[in-house]
């Protein structure tokens, strides 16, 4: 509560500034990080890249008593050369809430990333936030979630945390749909369709004519403008970990439905909007339910799995990650994903269905078997690190590779040599994006 | 003692008039348990020098408080910029083996540390999670090994062996404690296969507000080469702590 001190103190300052601003404590931190990346193959010897991407994150915080006000930026600067040189400058508030605690409550307010999950890479019951998927080889996994304004309440008697979540507004997630190193719209590679994605025969598989000459239109009451809503509860004990997460909301991900005739979305075959599709309700709406479990073993290795599953069907992915946690001289780890997920849903519907309730069928060689492993070797107290992670999705041979040496002289600074390599058939996740292999150094400063 | 636990080396207590017939583990009592307060608000430095002679300085914010039978404490690096919103919260509740939290920032989550987990380091430090812990004295047998003096002050030499249904990574530790003070002065720690690994030395303690307080400390780690220092840049006790501060939902606040 506000409350304005009295005036006969000493100093004017204090004549108009609340209480608790003079009684509170501010704290920021933040990393500046560049990377230099060169583009190792691409479609089109025209793109090929050289890359410099600019990160800057900071983050500022107001507390006093039981409040806490939040609020960080997250800012790009992307050049791309040497041929038809482009800079793409952005800008984010990444987030910014107020937080109000007392006791074993908290409440809270405003664009706000929460991460439910307990993985390392993607978890998929982080699905409150959509994410950012303009920058498909950002070395900081952590930053591809994007805010979304939403109110919070949390419990937590001990055992138990208790989380309910209600977000007002929809927010789509990030894609560049051409005309970027990771844009997903390959112009030598246009569709017969004259659709503006990527070659929607890769997407649904082989038979995609048979499919989209039966498309459908959606029913169009997945309006954007409704409200999601989730919870979480937790639950600890000894040395193991439960969470169960139930949502019901919008996929931030788009889901393409086509009329008879779908070259009319968009008969230019470029540069579609979001808020087009939006308008036209193709972020469908379902329920989500899932869960996390943490179980640490004696022997220092600990088990984590996570799952979640959509009521629509058109999504489920179920993990599990054997691993050394980090902080230790060496970190390895085993993971072994089992999940239908798209970059994109294109839903398509056989006439008898659609009549029966609308249901979508999916092309069913979406479905993943992903195998990962990961392993970090630290040297001299920390000041080298080899980093060594892969997955590779049996099913689909495909793989996406990611090795990297960290140098860290002093403590505000850390430098990187690495690598992205993808590969795989093209109608897999990895294949849709194998020509974004390419190596870089950075340099990342903390403040 | 089994081990001392490194938060409680700042908070270790007051003045008692040393008794000769006090047995070992009376002894390890009063050297845990004395009064440190209701609440404890700490701003402390660690300097850690790495075998190739390389120093690194990092700076942390503590915070105690009891609530009820529990004890809460958490901890915040403050500097430098890399290891800046690091968050441990320790709750330590009677009769249970301690649960933690850590928060990383740049994973921006916050896991439980729990069994196997605590005797790894802590935060690329010296000290692991289970030496942020107060330990039970039930989980170690005691021995009263004599008196020596140790920089000019008698002291009690103890020695604690780790119970075997206890999870450790130390199988037994070997106390100097001032007999005035009741502040440890010197403590050897050997891990299970009866190795030394640690040697912490109390290189000064002064009474603040009436409680005996460690202020500098040194830590010798003999399987890693390193060495880290640790002071005190400030203390105050009894001072208000706001509950909220030790929930798991404000970790990363």
């Amino acid at each position: 509560m506000m409350v304005l001190r009295a005036c006969f103190t000493s100093t004017a300052l204090a004549c108009f500034w609340p209480a608790f601003l003079l009684a509170g404590e501010f704290a920021y931190r933040g990393d500046a990080r560049e990377i230099f990346a060169a583009d190792m193959r691409h479609d089109d010897p025209a793109e090929r890249f050289v890359e410099s991407n600019l990160h800057l994150f900071a983050e500022g915080r107001y507390t006093s008593g039981g409040w806490s006000a939040t609020a960080s930026l997250l800012g790009r600067v992307e050049v791309m050369a040497p041929r038809g040189t482009k800079t793409r400058y952005r800008v984010d508030l990444y987030e910014a809430y107020i937080r109000r605690s007392g006791g074993d409550w908290a409440f809270e307010g405003g664009e706000r990333v929460l991460r439910w999950g307990v993985m390392e890479y993607l978890s998929p019951t982080d699905a409150l936030n959509p994410h950012d998927f303009s920058q498909l080889t950002d070395p900081d996994v952590e930053d591809r979630y994007l805010p979304v304004p939403m109110l919070r309440i949390v419990a937590e008697p001990e055992p138990w945390t208790l989380e309910a979540v209600y977000q007002p507004f929809f927010r789509a997630s990030r894609i560049d749909w051409a005309g970027t190193d990771a844009a997903v719209y390959r112009p030598s590679l246009t569709s017969h369709f004259g659709l503006p994605f990527v070659d929607f025969s890769q997407v649904v598989g082989g038979s995609a004519e048979d499919h989209l000459s039966g498309l459908v239109a959606r029913d169009p009451d997945d309006n954007p403008a409704k409200g999601d809503a989730g919870a979480r509860i937790s639950w600890r004990s000894g040395d193991l970990d439960l969470s169960a997460v139930y949502l019901y909301k919008r996929d931030p991900l788009p889901t393409f439905n086509f009329s008879n005739g779908a070259q009319a979305l968009n008969p230019a075959g470029l540069t579609p909007s979001a808020a087009l599709l939006a308008d036209q309700g193709f972020f469908p709406r379902a329920h989500l339910a899932g869960g996390t479990l943490r179980w640490v073993f004696d022997s220092g290795f600990t088990l984590k799995g996570e799952g979640l599953y959509k009521s629509n069907a058109s999504f489920y992915d179920a993990q599990l990650f054997l691993v050394r946690e980090p902080e230790l001289q060496w970190t390895a780890g085993i993971d072994y994903d089992w999940n239908l997920q798209h970059l994109f849903t294109v839903e398509y519907a056989q006439d008898r269905a659609v009549h029966s309730g609308g249901r979508s069928f999916f092309a069913r060689d979406r479905v993943q078997h992903l195998l990962s492993a990961a392993a970090i070797l630290n040297f001299d107290a920390r000041t080298w690190s080899v980093e060594f992670k892969g997955t590779t999705i049996v099913n689909q041979h495909a793989y996406f590779i990611d090795p990297r040496l960290l140098y860290r002289p002093t403590p505000p600074w850390e430098f990187a040599l690495g690598a992205n390599f993808w590969g795989g058939f093209g109608n897999s996740l990895f294949g849709l994006i194998s020509n974004n292999d390419e190596i870089f150094v950075s340099a990342k400063y903390f403040f | 003692m089994n081990k001392v636990p490194f938060l409680l080396l700042l908070l270790l207590a007051l003045p008692c008039p040393a008794r000769a017939d006090l047995s070992a583990r009376e002894i390890i009592d009063k050297s845990i348990l004395l009064d440190a307060g209701h609440s404890v608000l700490a701003e402390a430095r660690m300097i850690q020098t790495k075998p190739n002679g390389k120093l690194r300085s990092r700076t942390m914010r503590l915070r105690r408080k009891t609530d009820g039978e529990a004890e809460l404490t958490r901890l915040d690096f403050t500097a430098p910029a890399d290891i800046k919103g690091l968050s441990l919260l320790i709750v330590q509740r009677p009769g249970g083996e301690a649960d933690q939290y850590l928060y990383t920032p740049a994973l921006r989550r916050v896991r439980r540390i729990r069994g196997s987990l605590k005797g790894q380091e802590f935060a690329d430090t010296d000290f692991s999670y289970e030496d942020m812990e107060r330990k039970h004295a039930d989980d170690s047998d005691y021995s009263l090994d004599g008196e020596e003096a140790l920089d000019g002050r008698p002291c009690w030499k103890i020695t604690a062996t780790t119970k075997k249904r206890v999870r450790s990574q130390y199988g037994r530790t070997v106390s100097w404690i001032d007999k005035e003070t009741f502040l440890f002065r010197r403590i050897d720690l050997y891990d299970r296969g009866g190795t030394k690994i640690i040697t912490i030395r109390s290189l000064g303690s002064e009474l603040i507000l009436g409680i005996w307080t460690q202020t500098k400390l040194e830590m010798d780690n003999l399987q890693k080469g390193t060495k880290t220092a640790y002071e005190n840049l400030s203390i105050r006790y009894d001072g208000p702590l706001d509950s909220s501060l030790f929930t798991v939902s404000a970790l990363g606040q």
